[in-house]
């Protein structure tokens, strides 16, 4: 069973499109949701939530309609983008709270809302949450999205105004919480963090998915297309013209004296010919950076930017 | 990075009955309601001095079960009931749009029904504190201060029941009037000044047409003059308004189900676009 299906979902904020005919289905692991502001991400979370109720299609998390579920709701670990906190209250008392609102018994929600704090590393920690940098609060938001136990965790943004050392205690706390067997679905426009996160990669753009597959397929795809490279090189404005002369790519763009970007629709031919220009030519190259991998580079092509 | 945090583990335990789970959250909404300094201002106020003089004067046998006495009760209070309905109540629904928590109760297996129920409860035991029990205070005193006899309770209890049905009344328009302004404005500030101005400006309105026409039934306006009016036929005083005392009941009542629509609109069919 897939963790989400969505048929042909729509979703209309008076005239604006939220959602455009959308239809995906979400595997088990960590999905991502790729897409510059406006592109749906946020209004798609909220659906999968349960906040707001679709237009048109039809919508299943964990085999069941979100809006108003309660029964739902409690088996889903929901971190919105907004700082939804009550920032007067000391992190364990909002656990606390949090925790017996779920239906956990005094002793129980003790245990369990300092075990999540400690999850998110923020034991010990005694002052009001408003006091808390943005990367605390992200974290407090986790942990109480860990409260009751999900199967599936839906963040929305959570990397937004975190420092790196934080994004990276995220990451290793979400891709834990995967191998533990909670299904996640994270949307962000940083790529960077996606591509090193998630399984399957769901790429959108004004309400509506690209492309999705799991990271490698959507390289895959994207490779039959174009292919860009860097290239640091000891004459960049030497070599961008030869290769520009032997027609092996599309577009040339000396960034400095010694790096080169090129992009090109035959890459094989491209790479046959940089060994020759460096013993023939004596043009010496000190890195290639293929950045097909790059989920940026994916992005910026599919959406035509 | 080398991780120091502790692992994700299922939480095995079961989970308490949702009846629980209501009691705590009404507890607590309580606890947070009635610990606001200006609550407490305005109850300590009411009770010093308002309720503390009439309990001392229930301990006269002549006062003690006077129906008159007990409706204006309501009448001196009003000012308070309104300065705390506005304290107590502003906040009930709309704080939590405010800093948007209100998520995080629909994401913790909460309903909807049962957190406006949840939240409803608050209002109606933290508004009770003015509207209901100073009277059980006063009948209560009068009954001790007498002679307890059973005769006399049979006579008068019907003035205790006057007045708790007022007290109901009043309590439950309170209760779903600030609970719709909260939602509907969602802004703790707006939410306080509408409730206070909702009562001085249906008065202040209705006395300026009454004094320009003449017309009794201009006081139907006035959301304090519909109490007071179901209050003296509730009492078995003389009708001192120019309608039946119907009227006022079904406006009161009309009001009643407004409020609960806006805050059943609010909460059930808008979206939480936060």
């Amino acid at each position: 069973m897939s963790v989400v299906e969505a048929e042909s979902l729509s979703k209309w904020y008076g005239e604006i499109i939220g959602l455009n005919s959308f239809t995906a289905k979400m595997g088990h692991g960590i999905t991502g949701l790729v897409g510059p502001n406006g592109a749906g991400k946020t209004t798609l979370i909220r659906l999968l939530s349960g906040m707001i109720k679709q237009g048109k299609g039809d919508l299943k998390v964990l085999g069941m309609r979100p809006f108003n579920n309660p029964e739902l709701s409690s088996m889903i670990g929901y971190c919105p983008d907004h700082e939804n906190l009550y920032f007067r209250m000391k992190p364990l008392t909002f656990l606390h709270y949090m925790a017996r609102l779920n239906g956990l018994g005094t002793e129980e929600c003790r245990k369990r809302s300092e075990r999540c704090l400690s999850i998110v590393g923020l034991s010990g920690e005694n002052r009001p949450i408003g006091t808390f940098s943005k990367g605390m609060k992200q974290r407090i938001k986790i942990a109480q999205a860990l409260l009751n136990d999900p199967k599936l965790l839906i963040l929305d943004e959570p990397f937004t105004g975190v420092d790196p050392v934080v994004r990276a205690n995220l990451m290793d706390i979400i891709r834990d919480l995967s191998h533990q067997g909670i299904d996640v679905v994270i949307s962000s426009h940083i790529l960077y963090d996606i591509e090193r996160l998630a399984d399957d990669v769901l790429l959108m753009n004004d309400g509506k998915m690209l492309l999705s597959g799991k990271i490698g397929e959507i390289v895959d795809i994207v490779e039959d297309y174009t292919h860009s490279i860097i290239i640091n090189t000891s004459s960049a404005r030497t070599l961008g013209s030869r290769l520009f002369e032997e027609g092996l790519v599309d577009i040339v763009d000396v960034r400095s004296p010694n790096e080169l970007f090129v992009r090109t629709r035959d890459p094989n031919s491209l790479y046959d010919f940089l060994p020759r220009a460096v013993l023939d030519e004596g043009i010496a190259i000190e890195k290639l950076t293929p950045i097909e991998n790059d989920l940026q580079s994916i992005f910026e092509r599919v959406v035509g930017k | 990075m080398s991780r120091f945090y502790a692992r994700y583990s299922s939480w095995a335990g079961l989970r308490t009955s949702m009846g629980k789970r209501m009691s705590f959250f009404i507890t607590h909404g309580l606890r947070r309601a009635l610990r606001s300094k200006w609550a407490i201002l305005v109850l300590v106020i009411t009770y010093g001095l308002i309720v503390m003089p009439r309990v001392f004067a229930a301990m006269n046998p002549f006062f003690a079960f006077d129906p008159l006495s007990y409706f204006s009760l309501y009448d001196e209070m009003q000012l308070f009931i309104m300065l705390y309905a506005a304290v107590i109540g502003a906040g009930i629904i709309a704080s939590d749009f405010n800093d948007k928590s209100i998520v995080l109760y629909f994401t913790k297996g909460f309903s909807k029904a049962g957190y406006a129920f949840g939240k409803l409860s608050v209002l109606f035991l933290s508004f009770s504190l003015v509207t209901i029990l100073p009277l059980i205070v006063i009948f209560a005193v009068a009954l001790i201060s007498s002679d307890l006899g059973l005769d006399l309770i049979r006579d008068n209890i019907w003035v205790l029941a006057a007045g708790l049905s007022l007290g109901l009344l009043v309590t439950l328009l309170l209760t779903t009037l600030t609970a719709g302004l909260s939602s509907l404005l969602g802004d703790v500030r707006y939410a306080g000044a509408s409730i206070f101005a909702i009562f001085f400006l249906s008065r202040l309105v209705s006395e300026i047409l009454l004094s320009i026409n003449g017309n009794e039934h201009m006081k139907l306006i006035s959301l304090w003059d519909n109490l007071s009016a179901v209050g003296t036929y509730l009492f078995r005083l003389d009708n001192p308004y120019g309608f039946p005392q119907l009227y006022p009941f079904l406006v009161i009542v009309g009001i009643i189900a407004l409020s609960s629509l806006a805050v059943y609109y609010i909460l059930f069919k808008k979206e939480l676009s936060l």
